[in-house]
């Protein structure tokens, strides 16, 4: 490991601009828009409070499904702000604006200056970060404390690792893979005590998280791997070619051809690294991580951000003294094809059931329970209590389960593609009462099931 | 340079100090300007027939006002009568100057024993407790209790916690106790505390000599400590009943609880927000420095930081007791304005705390910064004194109703008491209180 370089004025200027820039694109997404993350800010508040639970559903259900450690960290934002909620993304913006610092910080002490300056660059300008500016969602936050993690575990005695390991598996379960991170090199130097230690608030966290859940009636679902595996391996292998790519061919078969090569790179740098330090943090948590990925159900372009540092760096080592070329050309490509895409806004900057939502608030009582598939973003912009559309098999089962739950409305999004629009079809249980084309939206009145 | 710089700084702290105590004339002024020679409430139980109309009794003098034994204040009251036909807005003048005796008597041992804390740090804590927040306790006479209970409670802890023990201390400690329980029902809570911290300390001191005649001091000193004021906490509690009106206890093992205690803590650094959160970091920020210091020190640790602590853990153990018994009203009511008088001053006494508990000049001005930013930011929004006048007119319009009462009006009069006031007022036009007698302030 190298003596980190001293940040110039370059450095300044660059990992500046690429901050502002995240900046500019911020908020790339209207708050909801992911619904994870509006349910992020309820939890939020529901924190504050000192009850868990969403406020905005009837029956206030048990948030089980968030965990709480991005609530936890929006606390200041919660108690300083409280209902406004373009603070969140505010917050989230800055987290993000200072995750390429927090990459640079780790990455100097492995690249030389250039590469280093480079490799923070290519990650702040990568289209998966710019979608995810001032989007409240744990990406960021996650990003920024795994740097600091690694950079804390690669200090011995350095006091927080074990605190900073609790709080990286409470913000997202991807956390899981930390662990082996944190504790193989202590493991493999036979400091037992040292590695239980590290690990012990983290398993506790997880084990009060998950005894917490268990109480509240909810267990884990169990993936199946080699279905998933594949299309998961093939997905984000596309996804990272596509970043350095014209929009046109990012989902094609010549991302999947550069996003195997980059992999490719990536492999050979981490055993390379390996060689040179066995079992060093970084090489674990990208190891484990990418195995988690491979093998979770649920995919999305995102989950790649807190682990793009790590892939440049892996890629870099491979290049050798080639790495400040490679990682230039990736960075002109994607400045080219994608870095102004977010600027100024997008199609996802509004709420795209707009005047839908307009209609709802304006027509129809305040005590009116909303269904839908995404019910707290829809619940949220429509001023309704809301809850999930449940899963049933036929139009007189689902009257059946929505008047149970006392539900008048149900609010469909046809842009959504998924299935189960059909069930709606029946007018003796299901009454239109308001469709806009424009927004492919239709909102319907559950009539008493006879 | 540097001296002019240092010489700078010095009178910049003396100026804070100055603007401390201007900021405590001012609000004296703006109490005095705004108090209404009228009783308010629990005021007006002075005048059932066994109190102020049956002369100076022991019986009125230790008499329970719900849960309250108020010795100290009812005496005032007789005073006052004796004086001058109890002028209610003279004893709200009065309860001022004596809650600013309890500030200046914190500040001034925290400048002679507290290391890192100079005179200007010290006034700029204080003077958060200086924030209208508390206007429900400086508009009443009665809340004297309040003050009357925080100061015993201080001279207790002064007097018993420190090494030298003469008998005479011993005896002025403990009747210190004795005081702050008979004032308030919250010098309950604050012996409880005291007797507790005293006993730790006590054990502290035996386990620390191996002197026989040392060891057997201590002992007599936490026997006789105990005895005494454990007597005095079983002669309060001789038929004691809780009042049927009040809600059930919230136990500690209940989240109502943490969440009403959580935001009674806030309350005292300002913050106005209901977050369960925010409290439970105010909690830390008050506990912490303690929690340090004794896992570092254990036994070994200083008279000086003795006392803060206790002080720490009796307003916390206050402050619990509080929200065992009134969580059940609601969390609104974890804002109330007079339980503010016992959080607020977990401001100072952090300050003093964190102050003795980091060695480094360096960690101890961060972590005071820290703790002035977040103060400042709580107490951002909570300097409105205008609130004194609205008490004010409401206080007036309650006086004309009841010199409408005394004419033959109707005798219910909201503005100043709940409920028909029927012998209450003939009593007080018996006794020729102050505000029967006519047109006045």
């Amino acid at each position: 490991m190298s003596e980190p370089a001293r940040p110039g004025i370059w450095t300044w200027a660059v990992l500046g601009g690429a901050s502002l820039w995240i900046l500019a694109c911020s908020p790339a997404q209207y708050l909801g828009r992911q619904h994870d993350d509006i349910l992020f800010v309820i939890a939020a508040q529901a924190l504050s409070y000192g009850d868990y639970a969403l406020f905005t559903s009837p029956g206030s259900p048990p948030l089980v499904n968030v965990l709480p450690g991005l609530p936890l960290l929006l606390q200041p934002v919660v108690w300083l702000a409280g209902d406004w909620t373009p603070a969140y993304q505010i917050f989230s913006a800055l987290l993000m604006a200072a995750c390429p610092w927090a990459a640079w910080l780790w990455l100097r002490r492995r690249l030389d200056p250039a590469a280093a300056l480079l490799a923070a660059s290519v990650f702040a300008t990568s289209p998966w970060v710019l979608s995810q500016a001032g989007t409240v969602m744990p990406e960021a936050p996650y990003t920024l404390l795994t740097a600091l993690l690694l950079l804390a575990l690669e200090r011995p005695g350095t006091p927080g690792a074990p605190w900073l390991l609790l709080l990286l598996s409470q913000v997202r379960p991807a956390g899981l893979s930390l662990l082996p991170a944190a504790a193989a090199r202590l493991l493999a130097r036979k400091r037992l005590r040292e590695a239980v230690l590290t690990l012990a608030p983290a398993l506790a966290g997880l084990l009060l998280w998950s005894a917490w859940r268990w109480r509240a009636g909810q267990g884990y679902g169990a993936a199946h791997p080699f279905p998933v595996a594949l299309a998961d391996i093939l997905f984000y292998l596309s996804a990272w070619g596509g970043c350095f790519l014209p929009e046109a061919w990012a989902g094609g078969k010549l991302a999947l051809l550069l996003g195997l090569g980059l992999a490719g790179l990536a492999a050979a740098g981490l055993a390379r690294a390996w060689r040179r330090s066995p079992w060093e943090p970084a090489a674990v948590m990208l190891v484990c991580a990418v195995l988690m990925h491979a093998l979770w159900g649920g995919r999305h372009e995102r989950h790649l951000i807190p682990l793009l540092p790590w892939l440049l760096w892996a890629a870099a080592e491979a290049s050798g003294r080639r790495a400040s070329v490679c990682l230039a050309i990736l960075l002109a490509c994607q400045l080219g094809f994608h870095a102004t895409r977010r600027l100024g806004g997008s199609a996802w900057s509004k709420p795209e059931l707009a005047a839908t939502y307009s209609w709802l608030r304006s027509s129809r009582g305040p005590a009116d329970i909303l269904a839908s598939p995404l019910y707290v973003r829809d619940g949220f912009y429509a001023s309704r209590p809301s809850v999930p559309l449940p899963d049933a098999a036929s139009s007189e089962e689902l009257a059946r389960l929505l008047s149970g739950r006392k539900v008048k409305l149900v609010l469909w999004q046809d842009s959504l593609d998924l299935p189960g629009a059909a069930r709606l079809s029946d007018r003796g249980l299901f009454k239109p009462v308001y469709e806009n084309e424009a927004e492919q939206a239709r909102v319907y009145e559950v009539l008493p099931v006879r | 340079m540097r001296q002019k710089l240092e010489s700078g700084l010095v009178d910049l702290r003396w100026l804070l100090v100055l603007g401390v105590i201007a900021l405590f004339a001012f609000h004296w002024a703006t109490v005095a300007r705004t108090a209404v020679d009228v009783p308010y409430w629990d005021e007006w139980e002075a005048l059932r027939p066994e109190a102020l109309p049956n002369g100076l009794t022991w019986s009125w003098l230790t008499a329970r006002h719900t849960d309250n034994r108020m010795l100290l204040t009812n005496l005032q009251i007789w005073v006052l009568y004796k004086a001058g036909g109890w002028n209610v807005a003279l004893q709200q003048v009065l309860n001022f100057g004596l809650f600013g005796l309890l500030l200046a008597g914190l500040g001034l041992w925290a400048r002679r024993n507290v290391e890192g804390l100079g005179p200007g740090t010290i006034a700029f804590f204080l003077a958060f407790t200086l924030s209208p927040l508390l206007y429900e306790s400086h508009s009443m006479g009665g809340q004297s209790c309040f003050h009357l209970s925080l100061l015993f409670f201080m001279l207790a802890v002064l007097s018993l916690l420190q090494d030298d023990l003469p008998p005479r201390r011993l005896a002025a400690g403990i009747a210190f106790a004795w005081l702050s329980m008979n004032s308030h029902a919250s010098g309950l809570s604050f012996c409880g505390a005291l007797v507790l911290c005293f006993s730790l300390f006590k054990l502290s001191r035996l386990l620390g000599t191996n002197d026989p005649s040392l060891r057997r001091m201590h002992v007599m000193h936490l026997a006789a400590a105990l005895a005494v004021v454990g007597l005095g906490v079983w002669l309060w509690s001789r038929g004691y009943q809780r009042h049927p009106d009040y809600p059930d206890m919230a136990w500690p093992y209940g989240l109502a609880f943490w969440r009403f205690y959580a935001n009674l803590v806030s309350l005292g650094f300002g913050m106005d927000q209901l977050s369960m959160t925010l409290g439970l970091l105010c909690v830390a920020a008050a506990a912490a420095p303690v929690s340090l210091v004794f896992a570092r020190k254990g036994p070994a640790v200083g008279v000086p930081f003795w006392r803060v602590s206790t002080m720490i853990v009796g307003i916390l153990t206050c402050l619990a007791v509080i929200a065992a018994a009134r969580a059940g009203l609601g969390l609104d009511w974890s804002k109330t304005s007079r339980y503010f008088e016992f959080s607020v001053m977990l401001v100072p006494l952090s300050a003093m705390a964190w102050s003795m508990a980091l060695r480094e000049a360096r960690s101890r001005r961060l972590a005071l910064g820290l703790l002035a930013a977040f103060c400042l930011l709580g107490f951002a929004n909570n300097w409105d004194f205008s609130v004194y006048s609205l008490i004010a007119s409401h206080r007036r319009a309650g006086l004309a109703c009841l010199a409408e009462a005394m004419r033959g009006g109707p005798d219910l009069c909201k503005e100043v008491y709940p409920w028909p006031l029927g012998d209450k007022l003939e009593r007080a036009k018996a006794l020729k209180l102050s505000f029967t007698r006519g047109p006045r302030r």
